[in-house]
């Protein structure tokens, strides 16, 4: 089957694109190389080949551009030598369609496929860098092992090796014999451990029975201990009961005597004893105490009588007390009094000077200077409102003055500025009327685009320049450029096939003159006598001898002989002359066909001149046109008219321009008319023209504006002058009114004593005069006060000594003095006898007290005294102490004696004492401590065998219990279960993977052996032509069960595959797919190979093998190269030359 | 109304043999099914208020022996008591041969018939039970002779273990035809042995009720007890639910379907399965069969598949994947034979028949095999023919993992 054109109407990126792959040529490889840059689509034109041969996947991820219910791509196809064109479209089911668009069996193309699926057409028939990386890496990793080597290439499994081995690692995870990480030995190892569980921690059924008997053992055994045990603790105790009574026995009977007398004591005793010590100290204190106070008593009465006392004085003090304040007034006034008087005398003086400095004549009394307080406000009111009034009437004058020179001033500008005025000239009506604003930039655009234009036409009509023509105009031509440049371009090939047509025709000439030269020189000098001579000889004696024959005379015999003689001279010298004979001969018949062939190459130089005349006419035609020389180059001819063409062209633009402007430069035109008589300018261009007339206009404006200005100043100072007159009038009356008021004022508050001008100067002397009078008014008053103290002391203090018949006397403070005398004296004396009435009245009452307590200590001696029996002596304190103790005593004994009595009863468990003692009666205590540590030892003993008892009893108990319906034994063992279920699917997965590997290694030896001869020749041809005869043959050595492959070079020096660069190894395995390609297209299955930029790593001369090694597998097959390097373009074309052709993709926008 | 319970092979504690129960998922959810199902079995005697439970042999399996078997089927068997259920028991070829029964102390309801034989009027009833048990592991003979004829007026159950006429390459168990059965007198016949359901007769009722619970592959399918009810006139049956667990078998056909159609169908395939199972818990096996044009693909990915089938069991809530099967062919229409894979497999395809080569690989699967445990060596090649036969599946089953990986190594 072979591709003779595929389209991807709709497929990826592309859209209408389009491969001829042509017709097959017989005798020429069927080659292809499609270049396109990277991302230009060599993949995917790839990929939409084998769409078409296989239909569209479900996910399709060529839909980007176009969505995959739209994709389609269309070919077609030779099959068994017919043209099928079939189209693919996305469609499920029938998707395949013929020419007409009916659709067509898949079978159809099946049949030709060779049974190849998608992937099979993938692995086998596209081979990209990465194939030949990974089946370069094939060949070292299989170590050359022939077999795998050939599998691999013919299946394209590229990666054989890994692929086996990857098998071979699974099944090794699964199992290997006695390793310990596999997959079923972790299982195994699972499954031990969980058998060891079971057999640790389950109980059989037959265990369990035995557990049982165990536990009734056990607890029998332990029932009998404790009752054992039990029995020797009684008697234990009983021993022990026995020992502690027999001493106190003893004791009870020693008490009984020690009570013998004393039964009438009393049971019980409610005198505390430590009462009675306490209330023998009580009674000696109070004894001591009574004779103290009766002494006392007297000794105050003593005192009392002596006392001398003044009751009318004690009154006196409270009438001191009552004049103490007058009397330190009286003091403080001594002192102060004179330094007061001093003061007022100053005041005085400094007021009258105070007087004198506002003017007022001598003799004035200052007081009536004084002024109140409300009079002083009206008289600062008054005198601001004075100074005010006349502030704000001078500022005033002052204003005035200024707007008056101002006036002046503004009136001369005025006239100033409507001196020079002219009469306006009418610009601006005419400006407004053109719109020049918008005018202007359109004209100036319009000038630029033509200037722009104009410029370009002139460079156009330069380039036109050639061999001294110069052109103002575009001249006149009857071929487009496109023309041109084709007919030149042929005619350069033409003229290229014409030299190489010579070249050849005088090469055969040189080898004809050659040959000749060769023959002469044989046939001349080296005598080798010619087929030609010999005829020659031989028909000379022939004649000779028909000569002879007729006349039979001598001289024809001898003529005969002779002829005779030279043909045999001749035959033996060529036959001496054999080999010279065979090269002339061959020289002879190479000299003939290249004649032949020079009568062909001249022939054929023929056509080709003619077609080169042919090829000449017409751009002669267009050279005379132009009235360029005849003779000139056709590419030069060609790149004039490209240049032309762009002249013509420039022209036209440079009309079309002018064209769109003419309007703008119309009105251009009418404003430069208008505007002309207004400008002094001698033929101005529209530019000046327009700039001097928008000065003018912009000066008329600026002149009206200067005059209206001027105007306005003068008017509004005017009017701001009169207004500032009037005012000033206004506050001259102010100011005098408010001069006329203060001098009212002053007049009528001083009685016209002072001058108001003068009081106006300053209020000091005024202010000081007031200050003044304050403090004489105080001082004044301050000494009369102390005055009137001083009087009022004396009089009541002269009263105060007529009541005590003291003497008057001059000075009030001493007779004071005497007074408080006599006041301490009298209260010092009442004092004291106060005092010491106390003390005798607290002496008393404390004796009487101290006699009470004595006699109620007796009473309560009698009374506790009356429970002793009569014999026993109580009539004091210390007698009724000493019968008291020994009555405690006598209780305390009769208390032990009932209390050992009631212990050994309870020990014994007997009733009473009498059987008690019969009880002990023949007991002795050593022969119970004997059997006392006798029974110790026994307990200890049995309390051991209890405790091994109960563990025992304990452990059987915990044994059963543990017994339960508890699953857990159930799940280990369905743990178990699952465990060598586990264990069993590993064991066969892993046998699946080990025989599978098995019989793929076992097989592909057998695939060597079969396919060693036909395969490993093809792999030999194409490797020596990849390596350009650097390995001339493959060979293997046998190697265990495997064979190695081993190559050969020119020089017959073997290399291991495995040894190779990395490169040979790559042309090793290309040429193993190409042998793979023979060998499966020698099987009837002969499809387009491609290939996509697989020489990445191949240097020049490795790509150039490569190339001659597609162009052989395009003598087989079809072959298509897919690349981005350009370079390999080439080179594919220097090998091959027309037996590729190359198909260029168009980088996609 | 009187009801009874019939249930046998109940093989208490007897493991399950599930690939599956590898997940530890799953044995949360159904450790020890046939406890679960002895469970159940009471339950239901107890919901159903029956007079008494009827156990026809192989309470126990012959390989467990714990004694916490034996105190967890007391415990059971004590429900039953404290509700007033007898328990009537004959002892199978498993029980025969195992400790437990010798030395279990079964609550007093319980009566386990000898191998004598014999017969008990349950109280209060005109019901009439009788049985006989095996007395050791084998019984060569036919049993029906130790049988006492049925009590006249009464309804008569009589309780066997047999194989019936037996089945070929078993032992056969205590033979005797249905007809033999049928033409003893009694009103209903309360099977053990053979693990599948099946009721011979209906009158009378020859019932087999199959084992409560399946333990492998092979006892696929829901399990039950039977239910018998005998009115006035008359004996109604019918089952009682008691797996809590099935296995599954489940083939699915992807001819002609691309990747993602298999997922869909996976997933419809458990979903159904899951609606369908009568178990809390379905353990499926999977098989892929069909024609398809992804066959090496599917083969080389089929690690990938078997994740895909379990999740898509997963999913489910109720089923997990118990192993899958791949049993594909290529598609009819693009079986390929033109290239060097192919030869090798019809290469491989020869060498697999040749002698030396099938001598070669019975010692490889014979080493293997020395690592299993005994009986599982033993289940999987009983004899020569099938060890040949396993030889020859693994290997085909091996060159086509192999070719497959060829197939899809350049992808």
């Amino acid at each position: 089957m072979r591709l003779r054109q595929l389209d991807l109407d709709l497929f990826g990126q592309f859209t209408g694109k389009s491969y001829d792959f042509g017709t097959a040529s017989p005798g020429q490889p069927d080659f292809h190389v499609i270049y396109g840059p990277n991302e230009a689509g060599k993949t995917t034109t790839m990929d939409g080949y084998l769409r078409l041969l296989y239909g569209f996947p479900n996910r399709e991820p060529y839909d980007f551009q176009h969505q995959r219910k739209n994709l389609k791509i269309s070919g077609i196809l030779e099959m068994d030598g017919n043209a099928q064109p079939l189209t693919r479209l996305p469609t499920r089911g029938a998707n395949l369609l013929d020419a007409h668009g009916a659709p067509l069996p898949e079978a159809a193309l099946q049949a030709h496929l060779g049974g190849l699926g998608l992937d099979d057409y993938r692995q086998l028939l596209c081979l990209d860098d990465e194939t030949i990386e990974r089946g370069g890496e094939e060949i070292a990793s299989s170590k050359g092992d022939i077999g795998r080597l050939l599998f691999s290439a013919a299946a394209g499994v590229s990666d054989l090796t890994d692929v086996l081995d990857k098998l071979r690692a699974d099944a090794d995870a699964l199992y290997k014999k006695r390793a310990s990480s596999t997959e079923l030995a972790q299982l195994k190892h699972a499954l031990k451990e969980v058998e060891r569980r079971i057999r640790d921690e389950d109980v059989s059924a037959s265990a369990y029975q035995k557990l049982k008997q165990d536990l009734e053992a056990a607890q029998q055994a332990e029932q009998e201990i404790r009752r054992e045990s039990a029995g020797l603790r009684r008697r234990h105790a009983q021993a022990q009961a026995q020992a502690r009574a027999l001493p106190m026995l003893a004791e009870v009977t020693r008490l009984d005597s020690a009570l013998d007398g004393f039964a009438d004591y009393p049971q019980i005793l409610d005198i505390n004893p430590e009462a009675l010590v306490d209330m023998l100290a009580r009674q000696s204190s109070a004894k001591t105490e009574a004779a103290r106070l009766t002494d006392a008593l007297a000794d105050l009465e003593q005192r009392l009588d002596a006392l001398d006392l003044a009751p009318d004085a004690l009154e006196l003090a409270a009438d001191l007390q009552a004049l103490s304040q007058l009397h330190s007034r009286h003091v403080t006034a001594d002192l102060d009094l004179p330094r007061r008087r001093a003061a007022l005398g100053a005041l005085q003086n400094d007021m009258a000077r105070a007087a004198r400095d506002l003017g007022a004549p001598d003799g004035t009394d200052p007081m009536s200077m004084v002024v109140p307080q409300a009079q002083m406000g009206t008289l600062d009111q008054l005198l601001d409102r004075r100074r005010d009034a006349a502030r704000v009437f001078n500022t005033e004058q002052a204003e005035v003055a200024q707007l008056t020179t101002r006036l002046a001033e503004a009136k001369a500008t005025l006239a100033a500025t409507d001196g020079g005025t002219a009469a306006p000239s009418g610009v601006a009506d005419i400006l407004a009327r053109f719109s020049v604003d918008r005018l202007a930039p359109a004209y100036a655009a319009a000038q630029a685009a033509i200037q722009g234009d104009a410029a370009r036409q002139t460079e156009a009509l330069e380039a036109l320049h050639l061999r001294g023509l110069t052109f103002d105009s575009v001249p006149p031509c009857p071929l487009t450029a496109d023309e041109a440049e084709d007919l030149a371009s042929r005619h350069t090939q033409g003229a290229e096939k014409l030299d190489q047509a010579r070249a050849a025709l005088d090469a055969l000439r040189r080898e004809s003159d050659s040959l000749t030269a060769q023959i002469d020189l044989m046939t001349g000098a080296q005598g080798v006598l010619t087929d030609d001579a010999a005829q020659k000889a031989i028909a000379a004696r022939d004649a000779l001898w028909q000569a002879h024959r007729v006349s039979l005379s001598e001289n024809s015999a001898d003529a005969f002989a002779a002829a005779m003689a030279q043909v045999d001279s001749q035959s033996a010298t060529r036959l001496s002359q054999a080999a010279e004979l065979g090269k002339l001969r061959h020289l002879a018949e190479q000299e003939a066909r290249i004649g032949v062939e020079i009568t062909h190459a001249e022939a054929a130089l023929d056509v080709l001149q003619a077609s080169q005349d042919q090829l000449r006419r017409p751009l002669t035609a267009a050279a005379a046109a132009a009235d360029l020389p005849a003779e000139l180059a056709p590419h030069l001819l060609a790149g004039w008219v490209r240049r032309r063409d762009a002249a013509a062209q420039a022209a036209r633009r440079l009309d079309q321009t002018r064209a769109n402007h003419a309007p703008v430069l119309d009105k251009a035109a009418q404003l430069t008319r208008a505007l002309a008589p207004l400008v002094a300018l001698e033929a101005p261009d529209f530019e000046a023209l327009l700039a001097a007339a928008r000065n003018l206009h912009s000066a008329e404006q600026a002149q009206a504006e200067r005059s209206a200005k001027a105007r306005a100043a003068r008017d509004g100072i005017q009017a701001d002058l009169a207004a500032r007159n009037a005012r000033l009038a206004d506050l001259e009356a102010a100011v005098q009114q408010a001069q006329a008021q203060w001098a009212a004022q002053v007049a009528d508050l001083f009685d016209n004593a002072l001058d108001p001008d003068v009081l106006a100067r300053s209020f000091d002397p005024l202010r000081n005069l007031q200050a003044l009078s304050v403090q004489h008014r105080d001082i004044s008053r301050q000494i009369k006060g102390m005055e009137a103290d001083q009087t009022t002391f004396a009089a009541r203090i002269g009263l105060l000594a007529a009541t005590q018949g003291l003497a008057p006397a001059s000075d009030p403070l001493a007779l004071c003095s005497a007074l408080g005398d006599l006041a301490k004296a009298a209260e010092q004396a009442q004092a004291e006898h106060d005092q010491l009435t106390a003390a005798r009245d607290a002496a008393a009452s404390a004796l009487a007290e101290t006699k009470a307590t004595l006699a109620r200590i007796d009473a309560q001696v009698a009374q506790q005294a009356q429970i002793f029996p009569a014999h026993v002596a109580t009539g004091t304190l210390p007698d009724l102490r000493a019968a008291v103790a020994t009555a405690q005593d006598v209780i305390a004994k009769r208390a032990q004696r009932r209390n050992l009595a009631a212990q050994i009863c309870t020990d014994l468990s007997v009733d009473g004492l009498e059987a008690a003692r019969q009880a002990l009666d023949g007991t002795a205590s050593a022969d119970l401590t004997a059997e006392i540590a006798g029974l110790e030892a026994d307990l200890d003993n049995a309390e051991q065998r209890l405790g091994a008892a109960i563990e025992t009893r304990t452990t059987a108990a915990n044994a059963l219990a543990a017994v339960t319906g508890a699953s857990d034994i159930a799940e280990l063992t369905e743990r178990r279960a699952t465990l060598e279920a586990q264990i069993e699917d590993t064991a066969l997965r892993y046998l699946e993977l080990d025989l599978g590997h098995r019989l793929a290694e076992e097989a592909i030896r057998r695939y060597r052996d079969s396919h060693r001869g036909t395969m490993m020749d093809a792999t030999e041809k194409a490797f020596a032509e990849l390596t350009d005869g650097a390995y001339t043959r493959l060979m293997t050595r046998p190697d265990g069960k495997t064979e190695t492959l081993l190559a050969q070079d020119a020089a017959g020096t073997t290399k291991e595959a495995q040894d190779m660069s990395k490169g040979t190894r790559f042309q090793l395995y290309l040429a193993l797919r190409a042998a793979a390609y023979e060998q499966l297209a020698s099987q009837g299955t002969c499809l387009p190979f491609f290939c996509d930029d697989i020489f990445e790593t191949f240097d020049e001369d490795r790509t150039r093998a490569a190339c001659r090694l597609m162009a052989r597998i395009g003598r087989t097959g079809q072959a298509i190269y897919l690349t981005h390097h350009r370079h390999v373009v080439d080179i594919a074309q220097q090998e091959c030359g027309d037996g590729v052709t190359i198909h260029h993709i168009q980088s996609t926008p | 109304m009187i009801k009874l319970l019939h249930t046998a092979d109940i093989h208490l504690d007897s493991p399950l043999r599930a690939l599956a129960l590898r997940d530890e998922g799953l044995r949360a959810r159904v450790q020890i099914a046939t406890r679960i199902a002895l469970t159940r079995i009471v339950d239901a005697a107890l919901s159903e208020a029956v007079t008494a439970l009827l156990i026809a042999g192989d309470l126990f399996d012959g390989a467990e022996r714990s004694a916490k078997t034996a105190a967890f089927l007391t415990a059971q068997m004590d429900r039953l008591r404290t509700a007033g259920i007898a328990v009537f028991y004959i002892k199978g070829n498993h029980d025969a041969e195992n400790p437990i029964t010798g030395q279990v102390d079964l609550p007093g309801n319980v009566h386990v018939f000898d191998g004598r034989g014999g017969k008990v009027q349950i109280e209060g009833t005109q019901v009439w039970v009788h049985g006989v048990s095996f007395s050791g592991r084998h019984a060569p003979e036919s049993l029906l002779p130790k049988f006492a004829a049925p009590v006249p007026g009464a309804v008569n159950i009589a309780m066997l273990h047999t194989s019936l006429a037996g089945a070929q390459g078993h032992d056969t168990y205590a033979p005797c035809a249905v007809s033999d059965l049928a033409a003893m007198g009694f009103d209903y016949w309360a099977l053990g042995h053979i693990h599948k359901r099946q009721v011979h007769s209906a009158a009378p009722w020859i019932v087999m009720p199959g084992i409560p619970q399946g333990r492998d592959i092979g006892e696929a399918g829901p399990k039950s007890a039977t239910l018998i009810e005998i009115g006035e006139h008359r004996i109604d049956t019918r089952e009682v639910p008691t797996s809590s667990v099935e296995f599954v078998e489940h083939t699915l056909d992807i001819s002609g379907l691309d990747e993602d159609a298999i997922r869909t169908d996976l997933r419809a395939a458990m979903r159904d399965l899951a609606g369908a199972i009568a178990s809390d818990t379905g353990l499926v096996r999977l098989t892929l069969t069909g024609h398809s044009l992804r066959k090496w693909q599917i083969l080389r990915d089929q690690d990938m598949w078997t994740e895909t089938a379990q999740a898509a069991a997963l999913e489910t809530g109720t089923l997990w994947l118990e192993k899958t099967r791949f049993d594909l062919q290529d598609d009819a229409a693009s079986s390929s034979s033109g290239t060097a894979v192919d030869e090798l497999d019809g290469m491989i395809t020869a060498i697999r028949q040749e002698p030396a080569m099938q001598a070669e690989l019975a010692t490889r699967l014979e080493a293997i095999l020395a690592e299993l445990p005994a009986q599982r060596r033993a289940a999987l090649t009983p004899d020569e023919d099938s060890a040949k036969a396993l030889a020859q599946d693994l290997a085909e089953r091996g060159t086509a993992r192999v070719l497959a990986a060829m197939k899809g190594a350049a992808e």
